[in-house]
């Protein structure tokens, strides 16, 4: 499943003006093969709270607003759509790449580190439409990938110390499957990586403040 | 007499890689027919996005859209993350349809699930057959609707061309 969704501007706290100004406003659309978490992400946007996906997402659903609040930034959830992550709803993913101002697509990091070969040729078939509607579409606009599960990894990436944390992520960005992708994306100045959890409210907070803070500083 | 069940299916795999399951025109399509899943794909959204969902149980549901409706319950196998696996029965509602057509449905929807290697609990069936029993009184509300809009029509000619002959024909 995936889904879209509208970031309006909160309240603001400091330092955080520029970056809610940065993301005001701007139309994501979240995308990425069955189970990588989206589900936990939408539930988190559009209802602020933290919750496992208990259910497989079959059909697309509109979901409602919210004002979410998370650390310094207050964001303003004012439309989304969930979309299913089987290829057969591709027509559906075109759709809302094309009206988006930022793509997000998940996927799962635990999966692509022991090699899982399904899941290889799906990712790479997923990025190679998201570059094609990319290119399709007149205006520039970033995507972002999401490795989710990484508490999952082996070391548990969650866990590590932060310097540490940074090395193993270089690592993961220097195989070849995510240099592939990243290519099939449009290239590293277009695409970003970035990892985390959707396993606890905490990972989830720091996954989506990532996101949000890469989003706003992403023409830097 | 059976209604014609003109009715699709869809399920996502249990170990959400496979290529999902998917019957259409009764027949389990493969991952090669790509144009046909991706046809059920886009009827399934627009009733979903589009349509009135007319009843919700737990995870139980039915939308309808025109003549459109889907309904999705739950079958008793849980997939490889552990989650409830869905699954959809995308159909039209027949113009009358006869009181055997609720069964009809759940038997198909059983079938379905019997195709595929999974089950439907006793009450997940009842489940469906309140979905349906619910769509059918919906499309009778939308005919009850359309019915009077077409009499209130006929209604405000009658008046408007009363009133012109009224003006024009009678001194």
């Amino acid at each position: 499943m995936a889904w879209w969704l509208l970031l309006g501007l909160g309240g603001l706290l400091g330092g955080a003006l520029l970056l809610e100004e940065k993301v005001k406003g701007k139309k994501f659309a979240v995308l990425g093969e069955r189970s990588t978490g989206k589900t936990a992400l939408i539930n988190f946007f559009t209802k602020g709270i933290f919750s496992t996906e208990n259910t497989q997402t079959l059909f697309e659903k509109k979901a409602g607003s919210n004002r979410l609040e998370l650390k310094d930034l207050e964001l303003e959830i004012e439309e989304s759509i969930d979309v299913p992550g089987s290829e057969d709803f591709y027509f559906a993913w075109e759709s809302i790449t094309k009206k988006a101002d930022v793509v997000l697509y998940l996927l799962r990091v635990d999966e692509l580190m022991v090699g899982n070969k399904q899941t290889e040729e799906r990712v790479k078939r997923d990025m190679g439409q998201i570059g094609n509607w990319m290119k399709e579409t007149p205006k520039e606009f970033p995507l972002f990938i999401i490795g989710t599960h990484c508490d999952l990894t082996d070391p548990d990436l969650t866990k590590l110390p932060k310097e540490k944390k940074g090395y193993y992520e270089d690592k993961l960005r220097g195989m070849s499957i995510f240099r592939d992708i990243v290519l099939r994306g449009g290239g590293s100045n277009k695409v970003r990586v970035v990892f985390g959890s959707l396993k606890s409210k905490n990972a989830t907070e720091d996954l989506v403040y990532q996101v949000i803070y890469q989003v706003g500083h992403h023409d830097e | 007499m059976m209604n014609n069940l003109a009715l699709s299916f869809r399920a996502q795999s249990l170990d959400n890689q496979s290529p999902d399951p998917v019957v259409a025109n009764k027949r389990l399509l493969g991952k090669e027919d790509v144009r046909e899943r991706q046809e059920l794909a886009q009827k399934i959204s627009k009733v979903s996005l589009d349509g009135t969902q007319v009843f919700s149980e737990g995870s139980h549901t039915a939308s309808l859209h025109g003549d459109e409706f889907l309904l999705k319950t739950s079958s008793n196998q849980l997939d490889e993350a552990g989650r409830i696996a869905p699954i959809l029965c995308y159909g039209c509602v027949p113009d009358e349809p006869l009181d055997s057509w609720p069964g009809d449905v759940v038997e198909a929807v059983v079938g379905f699930a019997e195709r595929i290697g999974r089950t439907i609990s006793e009450d997940n069936q009842e489940m469906v057959r309140l979905g349906v029993e619910a769509i059918i009184s919906a499309k009778e509300q939308q005919k009850r609707r359309s019915r009077m809009r077409v009499i209130l029509i006929l209604v405000i000619v009658v008046v408007v061309l009363g009133i012109f002959y009224k003006i024009f024909f009678k001194e």
